[in-house]
């Protein structure tokens, strides 16, 4: 009897988890749906509303496309309270998923060491999260043809002791240690520098989210980072981190791109998505997006402006 | 489909292989200090010392009720607030962040070594005939003495396979203190991955660190296993 009343306890649990695993995904993916993106917290009040009725709105073949992106990395892509997906690169998704009536967005997310290994394995159409191109990642992924904004450059992210900082020798000529994140654009660049002046400064990896590096940086434990320097600031005053300041910046922006697998797939949704961020950053939507959530319409200035947009 | 890149893996066998020492080093100092802690719990709890019998039960409960991982960042996030404090009070001028991060791992595995042993080695104490210490009694040996050259050399020869064992455990584990940026194997996977985005190569390669560590350990594990064994049946 104790038995069969363990099994039943433990199969109830099982079940549950499931469900409420399903649950949740699928919430997530219709608020990609909803019909205004432009303004985040409208999407984010009407998402539960409509979830579900979507796939009726769109006629035709509806092809479902599975976007992996982080969870907290606002203002670019982050869950809020009510647990839908919100930022910059959400919106521009969701302005996509508005303008093409061939396409449907869902959103999931994991691990950032997970995310590209996803695409190979078919788990995840394309990955948006911040990603500029380096040759390795052009080796074993796609990007497309049109990059979707550009960063704002890295900036050297600092105390106000050390904020005299204005380029990477300023860092080796103070000895300074370096916080990196793995996998990040702006890593590759200290790594650039590294592999020009060998032994410059120290270097610290980090395999956790800016806030962790901030902290750290505040605390005294590393010196500086390099990161978007709107993003650091925006992070550490959520915080509570009084002494975060800016250095210089040490990049230019750079394009930033949607991954895809380089497979069929990937490069049929690239050519798709292609044309549609063009659309989106000619209409002037784009830049919409980006003064809503970054507050400047840098992002998407230095894109229109680009060579990109010519083809 | 992708294929593996083997080219990368091969080349990046020995980046990888620069966080051993960090792994070994943790589970070395945590097994160390771990069988302290673990030896003087287990001693409070079987005579029920007062005070230090009630602390051992609830450290014992937490910390085998709680994630590594969170005790990890607890410790890494948690002593130097502690320390904050504690300068505070005592008006101190110590230094908090000239503590390497290293030592929060050091602290925080020997913590956690020292709940799993403690069990262990109250076991391997109970295991021992009582007959033993009754015999010590009977010698005029006090109980701090029996312990010391009777009871706790027998109990530690039969310890030995499971102290192993969380030897082995505790190199595995020391792959979760990455997230305080301790570049141990596991970690100096992620930095070659995460240049690269090989992620599957270079997992693949600490994985095939990870095995030949422990395998190696556990073949000296055994031959001092079977010299005990020897020793047991001679006597």
């Amino acid at each position: 009897m104790k038995r069969r009343i363990l099994a039943f306890i433990t199969v109830t649990a099982l079940m549950a988890t499931v469900f409420t695993g399903c649950g949740s995904s699928k919430t997530s993916s219709n608020s990609a749906n909803t019909s205004s993106a432009a303004s985040s917290s409208t999407a984010a009040s009407s998402a539960s509303s409509a979830s579900g009725s979507t796939s009726a709105e769109k006629t035709g073949d509806v092809d479902t496309v599975t976007v992996v992106t982080a969870n907290s990395y606002a203002p670019f892509c982050y869950l809020d309270k009510n647990n839908e997906y919100q930022g910059f690169d959400v919106d521009v998704l969701k302005a996509i998923d508005d303008l093409d009536d061939s396409i449907s967005i869902k959103f999931e997310t994991c691990d950032w060491s997970a995310m590209l290994p996803g695409l190979d394995a078919g788990r995840y159409d394309l990955c948006a999260y911040q990603l500029g191109k380096t040759d390795e990642r052009e080796q074993m992924y796609y990007f497309g043809q049109m990059p979707y904004c550009y960063d704002a450059g890295g900036a050297i992210i600092t105390t106000p002791e050390h904020s005299s900082w204005k380029s990477f020798d300023d860092i080796a000529a103070a000895h300074g240690t370096v916080a990196c994140i793995v996998g990040s654009n702006f890593t590759n660049y200290v790594e650039d520098y590294l592999d020009k002046h060998p032994n410059a400064f120290q270097t610290k990896y980090y395999d956790s989210e800016l806030p962790a590096v901030l902290e750290d940086i505040a605390n005294g434990r590393v010196d500086c980072t390099i990161n978007d320097g709107a993003v650091a600031l925006s992070k550490a005053k959520d915080d509570n981190l009084t002494n975060i300041e800016l250095g210089g910046y040490v990049t230019e922006g750079t394009p930033i791109w949607f991954v895809y697998a380089n497979n069929d797939r990937g490069h049929e949704l690239a050519a798709k998505l292609d044309k549609d961020t063009k659309e989106l950053a000619q209409s002037g939507k784009l830049a919409e997006i980006a003064k809503d959530v970054l507050g400047s319409t840098k992002a998407a200035d230095l894109l229109t402006e680009s060579e990109y947009m010519k083809k | 489909m992708r294929p593996l890149y083997w080219d990368f893996m091969i080349e990046n066998i020995w980046v990888i292989a620069r966080g051993i020492p960090y792994s070994i080093e943790i589970a070395v100092i945590a097994l160390f200090f771990g069988f302290f802690i673990g030896l003087i719990t287990a001693i409070a709890r079987m005579y029920k010392v007062p005070v230090l019998n009630q602390i051992s039960s609830i450290y014992i409960a937490i910390i085998r009720g709680t994630p590594l991982l969170i005790q990890i960042l607890i410790c890494y996030y948690g002593i130097p607030r502690l320390l904050q404090y504690i300068n505070y009070v005592y008006n101190l001028n110590f230094n908090i962040n000239s503590i390497p991060p290293i030592f929060f791992v050091f602290f925080c595995f020997s913590i956690y070594t020292g709940s799993y042993l403690s069990e262990t080695i109250r076991g391997c104490i109970l295991s021992v005939d009582p007959g033993q210490m009754e015999a010590c009694y009977s010698v005029g040996m006090t109980t701090t003495k029996g312990m010391m050259r009777v009871v706790l050399p027998q109990a530690m020869i039969s310890a030995v396979p499971n102290i192993a064992n969380q030897f082995i455990g505790l190199i595995k584990d020391a792959s979760l203190a990455f997230v305080i940026a301790i570049p141990e194997i596991l970690g100096q996977a992620k930095i070659v991955a995460g240049r690269s985005s090989k992620f599957l190569e270079a997992y693949i390669v600490a994985a095939a660190w990870y095995f030949v560590i422990c395998w190696i350990c556990q073949r000296f594990i055994n031959i001092i296993e079977r010299r005990i064994n020897r020793q047991q049946k001679k006597a």
